[in-house]
């Protein structure tokens, strides 16, 4: 999953960066409302954490022409503001769910899988596929109630593709959403991933559709 | 000093009431006296006027003579003890007297009223001669019986004003309460309100007399209101600003926990600390900011030489401004610089002035600190190769919190409102401009100048 995180200070946005990508995110970190803003017109993202108070453009505006756009990805708001204005016209400007700070890191990841959740209309936190348990929270996922291990991207890709089951996503797009900007990506990385997991999984499990991207069926059960 | 105005009052005026009829009571006793002397000689009088009659009428016949003679030698003595007569003739003989328990003879009193002892009883007297016999004739009253008259007078009196006293006791208690009501109910308002209930005291129906109390009691709630709002403001600013740094100290610890090799946990760790370094900081500068606008003006306050406070302060700031390869300079035309003030806030006007402009300059930059003097004012003037304040924003960077956006540094954004109140302490006015390099900020701090 990537994350656009919208935060102007310096040391809770390294912390929340940081601490994001320990809970298997890939996480990009912004400082100011016009370059969000840009990059949310221009890159896909799953998730964005967003500071109000940031300067040049305000996070309202930011969410308001997110919105605006059509782009319904889930948002969540952070405010240092204690009034119940704020967070009522940050809500009402299409935002998802709101934290004050000081707030904790893992209820911060706790409602960014409920949001994730919701967005895919996922009433249960795992997500079932066949034989397939995948436990974001706990980051593990199981084949016919056996844990397989996985690598922290092999995770995020498998996530990716299950949350969009029935889908085709670039590769472009999956390359993204496994690593921020500022990491090295091997062009070959997604294909090696692919390939793991095809081992873990089934040669049939995920689709090659050339030229375009990777698909895993829906599942038989949701047929 | 009067402790309570209603016993004050009170007390007062009792004893004032008790005085005054304590003297209308022993006047009363002391003057019926007198008062009742001419009614009683004048009963006295009359009794003269019988004895005289009788006197007369016994010269004429001499049978009655005799008759009154053996009445009276026989007879029991019908008239009262506290009067007595006696009738002598121009021979100094003795004709007639009352019968009395005792006999002084009393010819040689003088004529008209006259007051004597007799028998170690005072007795009013009055004596004249018969018109045709010469006969002395002398009548005399018992004082003691007078004086018994006018007691009873002045105890009757003494009752009624042992009556009227306790009567005249409420009503003073009433009026004085009545009279002090007025204050009792301005002390209720007061009472009743919540304790942070600031609103002036309502001045109407309050009497000329207290008004001026409730005036100044409600210009001091005025004062009061204003302090504490001010605080409310304070303490809201201070939470909200510390926010942001809190949640960095919280989501960095939580990242250290989490970090699964010592690096990364260090690094976190690291991170925490210069958090709470930078809310340190900014706690301190809220204390500062919060101590400094409580006072309306300065206390110890004494001629500061700036030369001096300035070198200290600059020497205090280099090590840090050498980690960024910032050079430092500082000059002044002048040994002594002196202006009137106070040494402790100067410093920290200067210590902040300074540090913004090493903080806000880049590496490699150059931050100079100069002494100007003219006839009439000092200037303290900081230029640096900073990034300098937009002329539109010049206002706004002394409001508390403000931080020029898209810079990295880490101040508390009110560094520069303790600069704007402590030159306004100072009455010193300050001014914000390009530096002649074209680059950067210049600082200017005008203060009067402080002449021997």
């Amino acid at each position: 999953m990537r994350i656009l995180l919208v935060e102007d200070d310096e040391l809770l946005g390294d912390g929340l960066r940081t601490g994001l990508i320990q809970y298997g995110y890939a996480v990009d970190w912004l400082k100011d409302g016009i370059s969000a803003d840009q990059a949310l017109k221009t890159e896909n993202f799953d998730l964005v954490v967003l500071d109000l108070g940031v300067p040049k453009m305000s996070g309202i505006t930011v969410l308001q022409n997110l919105r605006s756009r059509g782009q319904t990805m889930p948002v969540l708001i952070l405010t240092a503001r204690e009034s119940i204005e704020d967070r009522v016209k940050g809500l009402d400007s299409g935002a998802d769910d709101y934290l004050t700070k000081p707030f904790d890191l893992d209820e911060l990841c706790a409602r960014l899988r409920a949001l994730q959740r919701r967005f895919s209309s996922r009433a249960e936190p795992h997500i079932t596929h066949g034989n397939i348990i995948l436990d974001p929270a706990a980051h593990t996922v199981t084949l016919n109630g056996e844990l397989i291990n996985v690598s922290r991207r092999e995770f995020a890709l498998l996530h990716k593709l299950l949350e969009n089951a029935g889908r085709v996503l670039s590769r472009e797009h999956l390359t993204q959403s496994l690593y921020g900007w500022g990491e090295d990506v091997d062009s070959n990385a997604l294909e090696v991933h692919i390939h793991n997991l095809r081992k873990k999984f089934g040669q049939d499990f995920i689709h090659t559709i050339r030229g375009i991207g990777y698909m895993i069926d829906k599942s038989k059960d949701e047929k | 000093m009067i402790r309570s105005i209603r016993r004050f009052l009170l007390i007062s005026l009792f004893i004032s009431i008790t005085i005054a009829s304590s003297i209308t009571a022993i006047g009363n006793y002391l003057l019926d006296r007198s008062v009742i002397q001419p009614y009683l000689d004048e009963k006295l009088f009359r009794f003269y006027n019988i004895i005289d009659a009788l006197n007369q009428s016994v010269t004429v016949n001499k049978n009655i003579e005799t008759e009154v003679e053996k009445n009276l030698n026989t007879v029991e003595p019908t008239t009262p003890q506290h009067l007595l007569f006696q009738v002598w003739d121009p021979k100094q003989k003795l004709l007639f007297h009352s019968i009395n328990n005792f006999f002084v003879p009393l010819k040689d009193v003088p004529i008209g009223f006259s007051d004597q002892i007799i028998q170690g009883n005072d007795w009013r007297i009055y004596a004249d001669y018969d018109k045709k016999s010469h006969d002395k004739i002398i009548v005399a009253e018992l004082y003691d019986i007078r004086y018994r008259f006018a007691d009873e007078i002045a105890r009757n009196n003494a009752y009624i004003l042992l009556v009227t006293y306790p009567i005249f006791g409420i009503l003073i208690w009433i009026i004085v309460g009545l009279a002090l009501r007025s204050i009792t109910r301005v002390t209720n308002e007061i009472s009743n309100r919540a304790s942070t209930y600031l609103e002036p005291v309502n001045p109407e129906n309050i009497p000329l007399e207290i008004k001026p109390l409730v005036s100044e009691l409600n210009q001091l709630f005025v004062r009061l209101k204003l302090a504490f709002d001010r605080n409310k403001r304070f303490a809201a600013d201070a939470a909200h600003e510390l926010r942001t740094p809190l949640a960095a100290l919280k989501t960095q610890a939580q990242v250290a926990i989490k970090a699964d090799n010592p690096n990364d946990r260090d690094g976190a760790l690291q991170k925490v600390i210069q958090g709470v370094d930078r809310s340190s900081h900014v706690v301190a500068q809220l204390l500062t900011l919060s101590r400094l606008t409580q006072e309306d003006t300065l206390n110890d306050v004494g001629p500061v030489d700036l030369h001096k406070l300035a070198t200290e302060i600059v020497a205090y700031l280099v090590p840090i401004a050498l980690e960024k390869n910032i050079e430092v300079e500082l000059s002044s035309p002048l040994e002594e610089v002196l202006v009137l003030g106070n040494e402790t806030a100067l410093g920290i006007l200067i210590r902040n002035i300074v540090d913004n402009a090493i903080r806000y300059t880049p590496e490699q930059g150059a931050v100079k600190i100069e002494l100007l003097v003219t006839n009439d004012n000092v200037t303290l003037r900081v230029t640096d190769t900073g990034t300098g304040i937009p002329v539109e924003l010049r206002e706004r960077v002394f409001e508390r919190f403000y931080r020029i956006l898209g810079t990295s540094a880490s101040g508390s954004g009110l560094g520069l409102a303790i600069v704007s109140h402590i030159a306004e302490l100072h009455h010193a006015h300050i001014s914000l401009s390009t530096p002649q390099s074209g680059k950067g900020l210049q600082f200017d701090v005008i203060f009067p100048r402080l002449r021997h």
